[in-house]
């Protein structure tokens, strides 16, 4: 039977992918199943025709003192990726249609030379398996869009000089919650959206964790807890699910704990929904910043979000690599709706390298006459 | 005889009354978050969700975005409740 699209989990309590498992796997584990030794196979069924497919996977590399975790893919014999999986966010690629199979299995190798024992590489460990990757996930999908095989540097836009349109133009994104700054940026320039990730800071992880559920149980309140950091008086907001850290601006001796969880577990339900209505909607430019090692983990981001809606808009913001220093205050087009904008490496005292404000406003300025000027 | 609107005009004071604790608080069609001290998003949201488990209506997030004036959500929620 041929599918139209594969999500294969591999955590030992909601696992599918034990069909298509081929060679080089260890056992279920919670979250996550280990490679065995050099190479791991799945045997994939075949997919219906597309012009092209995506292929996402999300793992973490076994990467011990002196070893670092390189991996190559193949689909049916081809490369189809090289890398060297980040630790937490998931990776895309994305693969001709004429690549895979309709009529047959399609076999996905993954070859990872520099697999390691813990026992040999670990002083004190005892388990002697070889490991590369702690799979995750996998999804295989069609993709009618891939990454254009040359970004697109898009014109560069100054920022506006009037404040009514600095506003608008910072109410037209929607953080994603890497940390609070564009949030705190959006209120520098007189915008107040509403955003569950706004004043949030989040792991990758817990970020596709609630792309993929909605944010499920996001407002349970036995997973709600609150403390003050040091040399503040702030309750910190934490929801364990999601490894969800946020602002509640609500001050410790002010404040009945109690009540506060009560509330914010209302407004965390709420701001969830309209998160979502927002992106089904098509409604802003969702945004994350964050280090962004190649562009398929940004491909990964916006395929999570086009799940959503098939136009949904994704601008990744990163410092440059050292080699392309000119970058900065730039932004490419990496597929139509995907954008990555580059910004100086301003020293903020909370943030650390983070843009400044105007800095914010010409990249924002730069991908919405972009958008107006395709439309 | 009391208008609907009216009629919403008072409950929404008891409501932000109560939010804001601000026993005095007056509010007419043309009071915006501007006019009122610590009328930030944080409390529009708090305000959000008062109003959708008191009407027992939603509030959808272009709704919530287009609201200017209190005049404006009484408007919806007169729209939504009949």
């Amino acid at each position: 039977m041929t599918e139209d699209a594969l999500h294969l989990t591999f955590s030992a309590d909601e696992s599918n992918a034990d069909p298509w498992l081929g060679e080089g796997w260890h056992h279920a584990e919670v979250g996550h199943r280990w490679t065995d030794g050099l190479l791991s196979v799945l045997r994939l069924p075949p997919f219906n025709p597309q012009p092209g497919f995506a292929l996402t996977i999300q793992c973490w590399p076994f990467n011990p003192p002196g070893v670092e975790q390189m991996v190559s893919i193949t689909l049916n014999g081809v490369e189809i990726l090289r890398y060297r999986p980040p630790h937490l966010p998931p990776v895309a690629v994305s693969v001709p249609g004429d690549l895979v199979r309709s009529d047959g299995e399609n076999l996905l190798v993954l070859h990872h030379p520099h697999a390691a024992s813990p026992a040999l590489t670990q002083e004190g460990a005892g388990d002697t398996r070889m490991l590369a990757l702690a799979m995750k996930a996998l999804d295989f999908q069609p993709l009618d869009e891939p990454l254009h095989v040359a970004p697109r540097l898009l014109p560069q836009v100054g920022p506006p000089d009037d404040p009514a349109e600095a506003k608008a133009l910072m109410e037209a994104f929607q953080s994603m919650g890497q940390h609070c700054g564009f949030g705190m940026t959006q209120r520098h320039f007189g915008a107040e959206p509403f955003g569950l990730l706004r004043f949030a800071s989040l792991y990758p992880e817990g970020l596709v964790k609630g792309l993929r559920t909605r944010f499920a149980g996001v407002g349970d309140l036995d997973q709600l807890s609150f403390q003050t950091f040091k040399n503040s008086r702030e309750l910190n907001g934490r929801h364990a699910t999601y490894l969800l850290d946020y602002h509640t601006f609500r001050m410790a001796d002010e404040t009945d704990v109690d009540d506060l969880a009560r509330k914010e577990a209302r407004r965390l339900n709420y701001l969830a929904r309209l998160f979502f209505e927002q992106l089904e909607n098509d409604d802003k430019i969702f945004l994350r910043v964050g280090h962004f090692e190649t562009p398929g983990e940004a491909l990964a981001l916006h395929l999570l979000l086009r799940a959503y809606h098939p136009r949904a808009r994704l601008l990744v913001l990163d410092r440059p690599p050292d080699h392309a220093r000119e970058r900065a205050g730039r932004v490419i087009e990496l597929r139509p709706g995907l954008y990555r904008g580059y910004f100086l490496a301003t020293a903020d005292p909370v943030f650390g390298p983070f843009p400044a404000p105007d800095e914010w406003l010409r990249l924002c300025a730069t991908v919405v006459a972009y958008e107006r000027g395709r439309a | 005889m009391t208008t609907p609107s009216a009629r919403v005009l008072a409950e929404l004071t008891d409501l932000l009354r109560d939010i804001f604790v601000s026993p005095d608080l007056a509010l007419t069609r043309e009071t915006c978050a501007a006019d009122v001290r610590g009328w930030d998003s944080m409390k529009q949201i708090e305000i959000n969700i008062a109003v959708e488990e008191r009407y027992g209506i939603r509030l959808t997030s272009r709704e919530v975005d287009a609201m200017r004036s209190v005049g404006d959500l009484i408007d919806l929620i007169e729209r939504k409740t009949k």
